[in-house]
């Protein structure tokens, strides 16, 4: 496995488990119609950090194995998987911040007509541009995995 | 010489000349010339392609 594929791995794995713990953690919260517990946005901060703080640990733990491969540039299988990656990412991009524009918009018309708190609406806001986010970084690495994969 | 060695020499990944050498991917033709110089043989003697 490559420096990079190791990279993509470790942002995947890490994006994965403590932004879907985030998810997890605050969707329970309002599953079934409540309202977001106090202080989701300092839980969001925790995990932006912890999240931070893991991937540079590991990256260093494994670019510190890699040795001199770490610090060579990319070659042009690992720019075309990036390519590809980045690609594919920006559709998922793309059709992720139109259903936010959306949301955003619904969620206005839920707050101007009294039926949802400002406070709510940016909880759901927020939260789904972050998924917006997640989504088309775990894509990204996905597909940047596959292509190295399927090439190696 | 080894996978390593060619990658080296030409400034690629180990990995990269492996997926080479196994066609599971298709170098560049700088990358394909760099390579066939390091032999020092013309490129149509590392290379060919077959239809499939």
């Amino acid at each position: 496995m490559t420096f990079r594929e190791a990279s993509a791995w470790i942002t995947l794995l890490v994006s994965v488990a403590l932004y879907g713990w985030y998810f997890l953690d605050v969707g329970e919260d309002v599953i079934g119609g409540g309202a977001p517990g106090a202080g989701w946005m300092g839980r969001l901060v925790e995990t932006v950090i912890a999240i931070v703080v893991l991937e540079i640990v590991l990256t260093a733990i494994v670019a510190a194995r890699a040795g001199k491969a770490a610090r060579a540039p990319q070659d042009e299988r690992e720019r075309a998987a990036g390519l590809k990656a980045t690609a594919v990412a920006y559709w998922v991009l793309l059709t992720g911040v139109i259903s936010a524009a959306v949301l955003v918009g619904i969620l206005g018309g839920l707050v101007s007509t009294g039926r949802m708190s400002w406070g709510e609406a940016v909880f759901w806001g927020l939260n789904g541009l972050l998924l917006v986010l997640v989504l088309s970084e775990a894509a990204k690495s996905g597909v940047q995995i596959f292509q190295l994969r399927r090439t190696a | 010489m080894t996978q390593a060695a060619l990658a080296d020499a030409i400034g690629m990944t180990r990995q990269t000349i492996a997926a080479v050498e196994a066609g599971k991917y298709a170098p560049s033709l700088e990358a394909a010339f760099r390579i066939a110089r390091v032999f020092g043989k013309g490129v149509d003697e590392v290379f060919w392609w077959e239809e499939r």
